[in-house]
């Protein structure tokens, strides 16, 4: 039994990986994240721990199923991302993305409103730093975008919590059926982080601008923190399930035409993302044991794609498929890996895709839903035309753009992509491993003869359609225009000019100062100066014309200022006056 | 060579999952009708594939893909 928090592990985590050295260090990124898997399956569901603080009990743990199996697969992946990471030196990105991981561990085990805060806030400050890490000019500006979003997200979460505590609130709970503001400020920040469009763009801006290593990371946590808060918090809310429907569809939409190819993969997190938003939309028990499911399931594959996709990045130097093809040949165990992370998304039989994604699109029809499930079906077919088909094809395959691989892949990257093939594929072979840790009883049998073969139909079907259309598909060197672009362009072009207009405005009352000082300096000289131009301008024509004798004697004397002068001794004698008073006045009080 | 390797395969696993449709199938747990008709899957699969391609490329061309410089001020 641990007696620790398996936040506070991760946390010591990233202190030892910032302090220790080399070896050490290595060491620490394995135990510790290792420590705090220990951790969270030995706590018990109906674990509570309290703590007052203050005035307030903060409940920084509250263990159930669906708290338990989140915190289950976030420190799995914390141990495959570090392993992945191992080769890295960069003792400030190892920490930052330790402390995000823990950051995702405190929110999922929250049980008051406050401690779900701290921890929510924590993570968009501590994920920046794995995009700024990479050093380019593309990922310092994409990483202050995906701030500024973020803490907007941020403190609408905060203001609908703080509304929310004020209204008696105070434990983490439904807010299903309820409404006024606290209820959408809440869902507001939560579809910030869940990428639900049109919010979505910090992530598919952001992700592909990362470090190798840091978008492992990344895909893993936030959006689905995002989700354990949708399932929690609003389960059944009709709104998110087509919020759902279109994310799958706009991500796999959008990711065909993707070229980089971290950001084909950042657009199916939003495509996948999408059916558990849907589940936890539909709120049925079946539904939010499908989406919970698909979480697991999305972040082992998730997180083995961009691995490989990494793999790539770090051999080649090249990150767009314009750049790349014809590398199978040097990376046969980067293809492997790759092409089980790619069957499991796909839902291909046997993965571990395959017996998550199809208890959200079950739950769909059991829920009387046709039209969502076959649009659900729809996103499927889209996300083996383009993960399975297109980038496998285009990045491994295809016609050769890139020359040989400039870097060796080290060791620890193959281990961490092996692990995560490995269970991506145990968990497709014996499903009950996940279902029995599923927050509710679920009666549900992937492998049944209709649903293996309606499956293999539809792959089969999508893979001839492609090979069909491939002489038009090709590639281009294009990015999309997506909803970044409002803030990107329009606004953008909004603040320069503000900005311009401040500066314009600064330096025109400057000059305008400097003149103004310049022409009236003569007046400060000679104060009489003033009256003397009056005198010109208006004066002379009413003196009598015959007498001109009678102001000429103020113009012959110049002016002296020393003439007005007070003589010194009248200044220290005043001073000595309310001197003696202060001190006589003191000295009364005094006594 | 290989394509036509593919091709066969693929052909003959199509025909393999038709025949297990028709003849292993439970319809009694369908709810739906397309879940009862043999093949449906198939069409679906390969109408979507032609449908979200297609209209992918026209969004993209007509009016969402900009050249990759597009935000460092290239057009």
């Amino acid at each position: 039994m641990f007696l620790f928090h398996p936040a506070l592990i991760l946390t010591t985590g990233a202190i030892a990986a910032a302090t220790l050295p080399g070896r050490l260090r290595r060491v620490s990124l394995v135990v510790f994240p290792s420590l705090a898997l220990a951790a969270v399956l030995s706590l018990e569901p109906g674990t509570t721990w309290v703590y007052p603080v203050l005035t307030v009990k903060l409940v920084l743990l509250k263990v159930d199923a669906l708290s338990k199996v989140f915190g289950v697969i976030f420190s799995l992946i914390a141990l495959f991302a570090s392993i992945y990471a191992l080769h890295i030196r960069n003792r400030g990105e190892h920490a930052a993305a330790l402390l995000y991981a823990a950051g995702s561990l405190g929110v999922v085990f929250a049980g008051d409103w406050l401690t779900l805060v701290v921890f929510w806030e924590s993570m968009s400050i501590t994920s920046v730093f794995l995009i700024w890490y990479r050093g380019k000019p593309r990922s310092l500006s994409a990483g202050f975008r995906y701030l500024l979003v973020h803490t907007l997200g941020g403190n609408a979460l905060l203001a609908g919590v703080v509304l929310y505590i004020a209204g008696g609130g105070w434990e983490v709970g439904s807010l299903a059926g309820g409404s006024g503001s606290a209820f959408w400020l809440i869902l507001f920040g939560f579809a910030v982080n869940a990428a639900i469009p049109p919010l979505h763009a910090w992530l598919t801006d952001a992700y592909p601008e990362a470090t190798v290593t840091g978008s492992v990371f990344l895909s893993a946590f936030t959006t689905k923190v995002a989700v354990y808060t949708l399932i929690r918090v609003f389960p059944g809310v009709e709104l998110l399930v087509w919020a759902g429907v279109i994310m799958a569809l706009y991500g796999v939409v959008f990711a065909f035409l993707e070229n980089n190819i971290r950001r084909l993969l950042a657009y199916h997190i939003v495509s996948q993302v999408g059916y558990m938003v849907a589940a936890a939309g539909m709120g049925t028990a079946f539904a939010l044991n499908g989406g919970t499911a698909h979480a697991f399931s999305h972040i082992l594959y998730k997180a083995l794609l961009f691995m490989g996709a990494g793999a790539v990045i770090y051999a080649t130097g090249r990150e767009k498929l314009t750049d790349l093809g014809g590398i199978a040949r040097y990376m046969p165990w980067v293809v492997i890996f790759y092409t089980i992370g790619a069957f499991s998304i796909s839902g291909v039989p046997f993965f571990n895709g395959f017996i998550s994604k199809s208890i959200v699109i079950a739950a769909a029809g059991a829920d009387r839903r046709p039209l969502v499930e076959l649009l659900l079906e729809l996103a499927s077919v889209g996300t083996f035309l383009s993960i399975s088909l297109k980038l496998l094809y285009f990045m491994f395959f295809g016609p050769a753009r890139a020359s040989r691989p400039v870097s060796k892949i080290p060791l620890n990257m193959y281990v961490g992509m092996g692990a995560a093939s490995v269970l991506c594929i145990v968990f497709g072979l014996f499903p009950a491993l996940l279902y029995n840790q599923l927050p509710y009883r679920l009666y549900y049998e992937p492998y049944t003869v209709d649903h293996l073969v309606s499956s293999v139909q539809l792959l089969l079907a999508t893979a001839a359609g492609f090979w069909l259309l491939l002489p038009k598909i090709g590639v281009k060197n294009t990015i999309s225009l997506d909803t970044d672009w409002f803030y990107r362009r329009p606004l953008a072009v909004l603040f320069q000019r503000l900005v311009d207009a401040t500066h314009r405005v600064d330096r025109g009352s400057e000059q305008a100062g400097t003149l103004i000082l310049e022409a009236s300096k003569p007046y400060f000289n000679n104060p009489f100066l003033a009256a003397e131009r009056l005198n010109e301008l208006f004066g002379s024509r009413s003196a009598p014309r015959g007498l001109p004798g009678k102001s000429e004697p103020v113009r012959a004397q110049p002016y002296d200022e020393h003439r007005y002068r007070f003589p010194l001794g009248v200044t220290v004698f005043w001073v000595m006056v309310i001197f003696g008073l202060t001190v006589s006045l003191i000295w009364i009080y005094q006594g | 060579m290989r394509q036509r390797m593919g091709l066969v395969v693929g052909a003959l696993v199509l025909l393999g999952s038709l025949i297990a449709e028709v003849f292993y199938s439970h319809p009694e747990h369908a709810e739906y009708w397309w879940q009862t008709m043999p093949g449906f899957f198939a069409v679906f699969g390969f109408i979507g594939c032609l449908v979200l391609i297609l209209g992918a490329k026209i969004l993209g061309s007509r009016w969402l893909q900009r050249h990759d410089r597009y935000y460092e001020g290239g057009e």
